[in-house]
């Protein structure tokens, strides 16, 4: 008579999907592993250095995830980010945590790994009794994946943590500053395209959970040396990214890519802070983002100093002769604020010819066109000398 | 002429009355009322008052008093019988009190459910309260699955979503699991085989994480009448269950009628097409404004009678909406608009597959014409129960066709009427199944030493062997998930393999999945030319592509349906059990099938005349299964060896026939074969196997049986109208002495053991 395991292995002999090769498993004793590394301050990466990060300025800081400005103390400040044994559902694991934080010596990387996937509830209680020496978590992409998981891990093992009440997601301000210029904001092309270094052998991230998975079968430690790296890695690119960011914000310069400085227009905007937003706009030179810029300017413009407004709209007529919204915005400020119905009317006409004009806005131009026609009726002036182009 | 005087008529027409084989009166039952007890929030009997509902029908108050009391309860009710109130009521209840209670329904379809939470809502709404029901499958939108998750005091979704979306994220589901009071299962007659044994380890599974969060939810099933409910729901939910099964609504009369079409080829043994005998009493009923509904066995049917028959309500101005098709995966929209038209009398007729079978209901007939058996005694009553009015009499018509199924009940009305309706059998232990759950299971919450999934004592070393295959590490006293893989999503709770053939429609531009078949059973219907039938509709298979684990298809328009001819050998590796019965030894075990399909045939519908045949070129295929043997050691006394292989051939395909009556299985369920000399018995043997991986009980079952399939396959040869044996009975390659033969053989088994005895 077959016994079950007999009736397992004939199931799997029957099934490609179950060969797989069965591995010794070693039981670990030490748990979990708890390693710091310190970063001095005079590190350099590229165009950025760990001592900059002592210049940051705490509106700045604050301003990348639109909060009000505080004091900032880089000692209260925990950079976290986790390696994850899996991306979604509730068997997965952060199997690896890597905090950064600043201290005299400078800047200190600590890396919490669970050596064996008995370890979770131990490495949770050790972020637990952490938590509370930190005021702000800066993480990146982690408002969307770290922070939940850990979350749901703690709720997991019932463990109840204060996590640092302040948090700052550095994927959202990178995006808005650097996605028009980079096609990834990864952070490993980040730091090639931001800071001008590239990783060397930098481990595939998709890689991981199979590598931690045959480490905890085989306890092999060659098998962490990359996954550590990468990690360490990230920790430390984080304050780095810092500086470069609030660095670009700092206020425009000629040694910034055209992209950026129109993303910063654009991100300065999205914060209602027009000074600043039309001050970068107006530092873009010619090339690709010259019109949009002078299109954004023009409209900040718009509601402090009209005709400076209708200065940027004849000078991307100039440029661009049939952009149809500068027609059309100019035929307003004719109409509310000069009062030159005539000219109005004629940057009406010209809007109506252009092809955005005939599909996008025709209805809004014909409509703009019937009234004008009005009142010029009305003020007099007759029919033979109203078009005048 | 109303329908009393129709039937009058019928009763006095010889040329009806021929053809007759029953004519059953089934009395009139007055309302049964009872009160709702004392505690009910005020605000729910005021809701119930105002939709018209003042006194409970008796079962609604028993089982809203088992429900609230916390006991777990399964309600069986004939169809239209007030049952979705048993379990609403009593939810509303517990949520008004408690307006942080949470309870899950689950449906076996996406429609079903769309049904219940329309329902719910309107409820709601007249309870003017705060209380969240919402649906969630895969139409509901990322969005929307948020506050689905955060603030549904009501979960509306179906086993599938349970599986793959819920239970492996059930840390975001914190809220609904901590505060879960009630399970609610319908329909749980539509778990039975691989979707009932899946269901049961996805409840497994729930209750666990249920204890995880430290819930106790009270389980809640309906199901319609089958033979065994209670053991249904027991073994689904794993509880201990009380039943309600005295129904309080109130029915009319009913007569039941069954009507076998003559006889036009006796050589062949071929009758009139039900279809065409369905078409005509069809055309006097609604000619005669009968409401009536006709439910055919495929959508090609559905077609061809609705052309008919909308022909003859056409007015003078070309309208026939009094006549309607109802098919499967028709809109609530269009359903309304269907149930609407019976309502005002606007329609007359109804022509539907099976699609009506699940529960939705479309409102009361007057008559119900079944063009062909649907298969079980359970799914003939659930459709006859669509015509059937609280205070009016109504009439089911049962038009047998010539497969040998239709003939047998046609012709032992008395098997119909007396024979408990069919059990409904799972088996959650099968091994395929229960590894699939027990990984699901393991990736949720890691197994602590000691526990048992599902009771099943083989537990801890299955854990270790999923350990040996990488799946799995002990760590601590835990068996931890150690893969990158989720395993729900490889699982599909409608097969019993996890290597499942995709089905892709390449009808349209897109390709579209519309199922999957696991890959024991490709070969034999999803092979190159294959006719494949979806939901009614008729479909050829263009390329079946194994490798890659594809069949890809478009639609058709035959009038053939393809059987292939598998080659199959079989391997005894274990015999669990084993009797003699005079000279013949049964025997009930676990065999390793081996199966070649080599070529397949095209069969006429109903004629069953072999039309053509192609050839279909793919590797053999192997199986683990369960299987029951008869075999006959000393021989077959007068029988040559050619001989003995016809009788043989021909018991085998009656085995093939009459055994799904008795397993209440689908036909392909089963697979009999026989070989005239087999290597383990060495004898003339006799094969039924669980044509499902693993198996699910049914040889069992049938090794338990004994003699009564025998008795009813001689019942059935002998009923057949063929002189030397037809398709129908003794199988297509008859030879003039198989019918004699067969008989022979079965006389035979059934002497020897009444001799025994
Ligand atoms: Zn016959």
């Amino acid at each position: 008579m077959a016994d079950f395991r007999q009736k397992l292995k004939m199931m799997s002999s029957l099934s490609a999907d179950w060969n797989k090769p069965a591995e010794k498993p070693v039981v670990c004793e030490k748990t979990l592993d708890d390693t710091e590394t310190v970063f001095p301050y005079d590190t350099v990466y590229g165009r950025y250095s760990l001592e900059m990060f002592r210049d940051v300025s705490a509106r700045l800081f604050y301003g990348l995830n639109d909060l009000p400005e505080e004091p900032l103390d880089p000692e209260r400040l925990l950079f976290l980010d986790t390696e994850t044994t899996g991306l979604f559902g509730a068997a997965v694991q952060a199997f690896l945590v890597g905090l950064g934080y600043f201290r005299k010596d400078g800047f200190h990387v600590r890396q919490l790994l669970m050596r064996s996937l008995g370890a979770e509830e131990e490495l949770l209680n050790a972020l637990r009794d952490l938590f509370p020496s930190f005021d702000t978590v800066v993480t990146f992409n982690g408002k969307s994946f770290d922070i939940p998981l850990l979350e749901t891990r703690m709720v997991f093992h019932r463990i109840r943590a204060e996590f640092p009440e302040t948090h700052i997601d550095l994927i959202h301000p990178a995006r808005r500053i650097y996605k028009l210029r980079l096609e990834s904001c990864r952070l490993s092309n980040l730091e090639a395209r931001v800071f001008g270094v590239e990783r060397v052998d930098d481990l595939d991230g998709s890689l991981i959970p199979g590598r931690y998975f045959q480490f905890t079968r085989t306890g092999d430690d060659a098998l962490l040396t990359d996954i550590l790296d990468h990690n360490r890695q990230d920790i430390v690119s984080m304050p780095l990214l810092v500086c470069a960011m609030c660095q670009a914000l700092s206020g425009p310069t000629e040694a910034q890519p055209d992209a950026d400085l129109f993303s910063i227009g654009r991100y300065y905007m999205r914060q209602k802070n027009a000074d600043t937003a039309a001050d970068y706009f107006s530092n873009v030179p010619d090339g690709l983002w010259a019109l949009p810029a002078q299109w954004h300017r023009s409209l900040i413009l718009k509601k402090t100093d009209p005709a400076a407004a209708a200065a940027c709209w004849e000078e991307i007529l100039a440029r661009t002769p049939d952009y149809c919204p500068a027609m059309i915005e100019l035929s307003k400020y004719h109409e509310h604020t000069t009062r030159d119905i005539s000219a109005a009317y004629s940057y009406c006409l010209q809007a109506l010819d252009t092809n955005m004009g005939k599909y996008k806005y025709a209805g809004e131009l014909s409509a703009r066109k019937a009234r004008l026609e009005k009142k010029l009726f009305r003020s007099g002036n007759a029919k033979e000398d109203a078009p005048r182009k | 002429m109303n329908l009393i005087q129709i039937l009058e008529s019928w009763k006095n027409d010889p040329n009806v009355m021929d053809y007759v084989t029953c004519w059953q009166k089934i009395p009139a039952r007055p309302a049964v009322y009872a009160s709702w007890p004392e505690d009910m929030h005020p605000k729910l009997s005021d809701m119930l008052q105002e939709r018209g509902i003042r006194l409970p029908y008796s079962h609604q108050a028993e089982a809203f008093r088992l429900i609230s009391g916390g006991k777990d309860t399964v309600i069986v009710t004939p169809t239209a019988s007030g049952k979705s109130l048993c379990y609403q009521v009593p939810v509303l209840d517990a949520i008004l009190k408690d307006k942080d209670a949470r309870a899950l329904f689950l449906f076996p379809t996406k429609a079903l459910s769309a049904d219940q939470v329309t329902e719910l809502y309107s409820m709601i709404t007249a309870l003017d309260c705060d209380i969240k029901a919402y649906t969630y499958d895969g139409d509901t939108s990322v969005s929307a699955r948020k506050a689905v998750r955060s603030a549904g005091n009501i979960v509306v979704t179906n086993p599938d979503m349970l599986h793959s979306g819920i239970l492996p994220n059930h840390v975001k589901w914190v809220k609904l699991f901590e505060n879960l009071r009630y399970v609610v299962i319908d329909e749980i007659h539509t778990y039975r085989g691989i979707f009932g044994s899946h269901l049961t380890n996805v409840i497994r599974r729930l209750k666990r994480i249920c204890q995880f969060y430290g819930s106790d939810p009270v389980f809640v099933c309906c199901s319609a009448t089958i033979a065994n409910p209670l053991q249904l729901a027991e073994t689904i939910t794993g509880r201990r269950m009380s039943v309600v099964d005295k129904s309080g609504a109130p029915y009319g009369e009913r007569d039941m009628i069954f009507y076998n079409p003559p006889v036009v080829n006796k050589q062949l043994g071929i009758r009139k097409s039900a279809l065409t005998q369905a078409r005509m009493f069809a055309s006097v009923l609604i000619a005669n404004h009968v409401q009536t509904i006709v439910f055919a066995r495929s959508r090609l049917m559905v077609e061809v009678l609705l052309t008919y028959l909308k022909a003859i309500v056409r007015d003078p101005l070309g309208g026939s909406e009094r006549v309607r098709g109802y098919r499967g995966g028709y809109m609530p929209l269009e359903r309304r608009a269907i149930e609407k038209g019976l309502k005002n009398g606007s329609v007359t007729g109804v022509v539907s597959t099976n699609a009506l079978e699940l529960g939705v209901d479309i409102g009361s007939l007057e008559a119900c014409v079944l063009c062909g058996y649907p298969g079980t005694i359970a799914s003939t009553w659930q459709q006859a129960g669509r015509a059937g009015r609280r205070n009016s009499s109504s009439v089911t018509l049962f038009i047998a066709n010539s497969s040998p199924m239709d003939q047998f009940i046609v012709t032992h009305p008395e098997y119909f009427f007396e024979q408990s309706p069919e059990m409904a059998l799972v088996n959650p232990d099968n091994l395929y199944i229960f590894m699939s759950h027990l990984k699901c299971a393991a990736f949720e919450l890691p197994f602590e030493d000691g526990e048992e999934f599902g009771n099943v004592a083989t537990t801890e070393e299955a854990l270790s062997y999923l350990q040996e295959e990488g799946i799995l590490q002990h760590v601590a006293g835990r068996w931890h998930w150690s893969s990158e893989t989720f395993p729900a999503a490889d699982i599909s709770l409608r097969s019993a393999s996890n290597e499942n053939v995709i089905i892709v429609d390449t009808t349209g531009n897109d390709n579209r999945v519309i199922g999957e078949m696991d890959h024991f059973t490709a070969p034999m219907l999803l092979h190159d030319e294959a006719i494949y039938i979806h939901e009614g509709v008729q479909y050829q298979v263009e390329k079946l592509d194994l490798p890659m684990h594809k069949a890809f298809i478009k639609r058709t328009n035959v009038d053939y349906y393809t059987d292939a001819d598998m080659q199959v050998d079989v391997k005894v590796m274990d015999v669990f059990d084993e009797e003699e019965e005079g000279d013949r030894v049964d025997m009930f075990g676990e065999v390793l099938v081996n199966s070649l399909v080599t070529v397949f045939k095209k069969i006429k519908f109903d004629t069953h005349e072999n039309i053509g045949w192609g050839q279909i070129h793919l590797p053999e295929m192997t199986m683990h299964t369960q299987a029951v043997w008869y075999s006959w050691p000393k021989g077959l006394p007068g029988m040559n060896e050619g001989q003995i292989g016809r009788a043989l051939s021909g018991v085998t395909n009656l085995l093939a026939n009459v055994a799904p009556l008795f397993l209440m299985c689908d036909p392909r369920d089963i697979v009999t074969f026989y070989q005239v000399r087999q290597p383990f018995t060495n004898a003339p043997t006799l094969f039924l196997y669980d044509a499902i991986p693993g198996s699910m009980g049914l040889s069992e079952k049938m090794f338990h049986m004994k003699d009564e399939v025998f008795r009813q396959a001689l019942s059935m040869l002998d009923t057949c109208p063929c002189e030397t044996g037809c398709p129908s009975c003794v199988g297509p390659d008859s030879e003039p002495d198989s019918k004699e033969l067969t008989r022979r053989l079965l006389l035979s088994i059934l002497d020897k053991s009444e001799a025994v005895e």
